[in-house]
């Protein structure tokens, strides 16, 4: 035993000796260095062509490094940006932009129409695969530049969306133009653009780092370099967090209150923000399901107690939905109330759509048909999921409904929605804006998410009232016409709609969560500062 | 001896073919498909754009089709295109192997360095009270699952005491800074320490009769050239060819480590490419994997051949 101890020992301090070394090379540079804000990326961006492959960790991204012509607010109102007006003409069905003047790359070349003309094009060839604004392009007949700083898009139909594609982030042609594979080219490596923080270097799994960018035409940021830091991990991303390796992150809700409970409170702000972010119980509404009938839904949505959910398991990180319009949003209904905890009309509403227990043993029936049915819900990292699944269970069980739960990886979770094969399935949906077609209209049963085979006139019409009324206020009063619609109907059950708890350094100011996230909106980053003495 | 080995690599060949092969069927039916990754949370693709795609990914061929085609490319030196960036396969392995190779070289050699002389230590006095306790420990060790002593370890070691960095690989693009391997390091060989040195400890206990120890130290022996002259050269064939099978379950725990400890190789690839469906890297990592696991096993029989006689001449 003795050799094996020694040899080990030897090794081990070798070990320790070069690291401590190494880790004092690369310790914090005090509080004369630039300021430095590490904020947390959960993924790797797709791809850093910024529009190639796009997902929500891309977007964050492109949003520092480019500036699209218009972009939300933290209403998720669309304000212009790189454009300094837009005119949205209905019966010409055009939107015109015009770019603000002396707006420059960050290689110093002035940012003309042509740069929009190209990066529209590039998003609308297929292999750029972009998912999140070249499908709504799909209805623009053509795209032209009068001048250097004007476009005008035509469109074969236009509706009141069509702005959101124009988030699209802008590529300088002279550069990216270059590349004949947008993926693998000297662009995707070193991209370039035109707003706040300039690029500086990526490492792979690691750190996007990005410095300000002097230049930048709505003032250079505060800050003098922003680290995205990539942690695919929680427990080290808020150990990092605990280190002073990262100062802003947003995590689950029992890391969150370790870091109430953390010697370290009191150097973070702990707060949270509504996402929205639904957690939606979608009801098979075919012939011969369970849930073709109304009343049905309506009565299972009856039986939950929400309100001692949230408080008792929740902790009060979530708030109840009507509908799929996120409450408090600025489309909301005022008048559409989330159904409350009512056992008792949810007992009468199943006796009614003709489901009684006939045979005592706890379970209802119909023509000879038990209503005993399966949850379809996916594997998740969160241990919510299954205390929502299993508080389900017990709440239908009360009101004689048999409840199992088929707990399924994510892609089966989604083949098996795809094939219609399911009575109830559990699934988040992320909300962007107020046109629901692919959701509920009963065209999107075949190209769209509408798995539940919603097929109710009244709602297509009213969908179709929102996507196409261009006045504010009749497009808002058709909202809450579909919103009424939506909530008698009950064909997909808006359960919660989650606080994202978020945790950053107390010094750190003008961090403004929307419910897209803090740095997905016109603000972010860019407005962000050390508190005077904390630069770091 | 050459014939032996020429026979080894047919079968090796033929083996990784098998293992493909297998592996493909394996992605390819299990439920989901790379193209529902690609609309995650976005707009539904359309029907073109599903065609389109369904058509460059050969999703559209049969099975067997699919998979010869992949073979005939991978014959030609190409291993195809990540379906999450497009970028060649090819490339994103090679960025990131460094780091695998570095962390496994690093946990190989230090299973078999340590584990030895701790093997050898505990088979020189069995029963003593070093080597039961011995026994304890390296028990308790390999029953410590990785992803929950790499948490001990870094609380321990990054957050309380601060020697030791966290995560990542200090800054750098490929092969990390020391300190930021030793922690990752560590979680990836105590588990094939214990192991092995279990192994090491029987294999020499029962390779040396208590006779012959008895008789050696009548003539003055210690029991540490014993050990050298008549356990070592036994108990070194089993042990090579545990050292060939110890490299896939090195990769395995890879996967585990990388991802913790935020290390951007091979095993991390793996994983990430195992969510997306991302099936032309997944036969990519399948294919190095599997030809570093039979090159081990390959490497063990040669090994095993120069070490003992009975089998070189069989």
């Amino acid at each position: 035993m003795k050799i094996g101890c020694r040899v080990f020992l030897a090794i081990a301090l070798a070990c320790l000796s070069i690291a401590c070394r190494s880790n004092q090379g690369s310790s914090d540079t005090g509080a004369s260095g630039p300021s430095v804000v590490r904020m947390h990326l959960p993924k790797d961006p797709a791809s850093m062509s910024l529009i190639g492959k796009t997902d929500l960790n891309t977007e964050i991204v492109a949003m520092r490094l480019t500036d699209a012509l218009v972009q939300h607010d933290e209403k998720l109102v669309i304000r212009p940006l790189l454009a300094e007006s837009f005119d949205l003409s209905v019966e010409n069905k055009t939107i015109t932009f015009r770019l603000r003047d002396n707006v420059r790359w960050h290689d110093g070349e002035p940012v003309t129409a042509d740069d929009v003309l190209f990066t529209i094009a590039k998003l609308r060839e297929p292999e750029t695969e972009n998912r999140s604004w070249a499908p709504d392009l799909s209805a623009l007949t053509s795209l032209e530049a009068p001048d250097d700083r004007t476009i005008v898009a035509t469109y074969s139909e236009i509706n009141a969306d069509a702005l959101e594609a124009w988030r699209t982030p802008i590529l300088p042609e002279h550069i990216a133009a270059k590349d004949a594979d947008l993926f693998n080219g000297e662009f995707a490596r070193h991209p370039i653009g035109c707003g706040p923080f300039k690029f500086v270097h990526y490492i792979r799994g690691q750190e996007i780092v990005m410095e300000a960018n002097d230049d930048y035409w709505g003032g250079r940021p505060e800050i003098d370099r922003l680290e995205i830091k990539i942690f695919s991990d929680q427990q080290t991303a808020y150990q990092a967090l605990m280190m002073g390796d990262l100062d802003i992150m947003v995590m689950s809700s029992n890391l969150w209150k370790q870091v109430d409970e953390s010697p370290q409170a009191e150097r973070f702000v702990r707060t949270s923000y509504m996402r929205y972010s639904v957690w939606a119980l979608g009801w098979n509404q075919r012939e011969s399901s369970f849930f073709s009938d109304a009343r049905v839904r309506r009565a299972m949505v009856l039986a939950l107690d929400r309100e001692s959910f949230i408080e008792n398991v929740a902790e009060g990180m979530a708030h109840i939905g009507a509908t799929t319009f996120p409450p408090s949003s600025i489309w909301a209904a005022p008048d559409v109330e989330p159904y409350g905890y009512d056992p008792d009309e949810a007992r009468r509403l199943l006796t009614e759509a003709g489901w009684v227990d006939t045979d005592g043993d706890g379970v209802r029936e119909r023509d000879g048909r038990r209503l005993a049915f399966s949850l379809l819900v996916a594997r998740g990292s969160q241990q919510l999921t299954e205390w929502m699944s299993a508080w389900q269970q017990q709440s239908w069980a009360a009101i004689g409904a048999e409840m199992t739960i088929d707990q399924l990886e994510w892609q089966t979770h989604r083949e098996r929605r795809k094939a219609l094969d399911f009575d109830v399935a559990a699934q988040a949906f992320h909300i962007t804006d107020p046109n629901m077609t692919t959701l509920y209209h009963s065209d999107s049963m075949q190209d769209g998410y509408n798995f539940w085979g919603t097929n109710d006139p009244e709602i297509d019409r009213l969908l179709e009232a929102v996507r196409y009324t261009f006045d504010p206020d009749e497009r808002l009063a058709e909202m809450h016409r579909l919103q009424r619609r939506l909530h008698e109907q009950e064909p997909v059950t808006a359960l919660f709609f989650f606080v994202a708890p978020l945790v950053y350094d107390k010094r750190l100011e003008g961090v403004r969560p929307s419910p897209l996230g803090y740095a997905n909106t016109i603000h972010g980053p860019r407005e962000w500062s050390w508190a005077q003495e904390a630069s770091r | 001896m050459l014939r032996r080995v020429a026979t080894r690599l047919a079968t090796g060949a033929l083996t990784l073919v098998l293992v493909t092969a297998l592996v493909f069927a394996l992605i390819q039916l299990a439920p989901g498909s790379p193209l529902g990754a690609t609309e995650d949370g976005l707009k539904p693709l359309t029907a073109d754009e599903r065609a389109a795609l369904t058509r460059l990914w050969r999703l559209d061929l049969p099975l067997h089709r699919q998979y010869v085609l992949w073979l005939g490319d991978v014959l030609d030196g190409d291993l195809g295109r990540s379906i999450l960036d497009r970028r060649p396969v090819a490339t994103k392995i090679a960025e990131r192997l460094p780091i695998t190779l570095t962390l496994n070289a690093i946990a190989l050699f230090l299973i078999v360095a340590l584990s030895i002389p701790i093997g050898a230590a505990a088979a020189l006095n069995p029963g003593s009270r070093a080597d039961r306790w011995g026994g304890v420990a390296t028990y308790l060790l390999y029953a410590v699952p990785v992803f929950w002593g790499a948490l001990l370890l870094q609380r321990l070691f990054s957050v309380w005491l601060g020697w030791l960095p966290l995560y990542g690989s200090g800054g750098v693009e490929g092969i990390p800074r020391p300190s930021h391997l030793v922690l990752p390091v560590v979680c990836l060989s105590y588990g094939g320490l214990a192991y092995v040195s279990r192994f090491v400890r029987a294999n020499l206990l029962e390779s040396i009769p208590a006779e012959t120890v008895l008789s050696a130290r009548a003539r003055g022996m210690s029991r540490l050239a014993i050990l050298y002259r008549h356990g070592f050269r036994l108990a070194a064939v089993p042990m090579l060819t545990l050292a060939g099978f110890l490299i896939p379950a090195l990769f395995a725990g890879s996967v585990i480590v990388e991802s913790v400890f935020q290390l951007p190789g091979l095993g991390w690839l793996f994983l990430e490419a195992a969510y997306e469906r991302d099936f032309p890297v997944l036969l990519g990592i399948t294919l190095i994997s599997g030809t570093a696991t039979l090159a081990g096993i390959l490497f063990a029989d040669v090994a095993y051949a120069l070490a003992d006689p009975r089998v070189r001449r069989a």
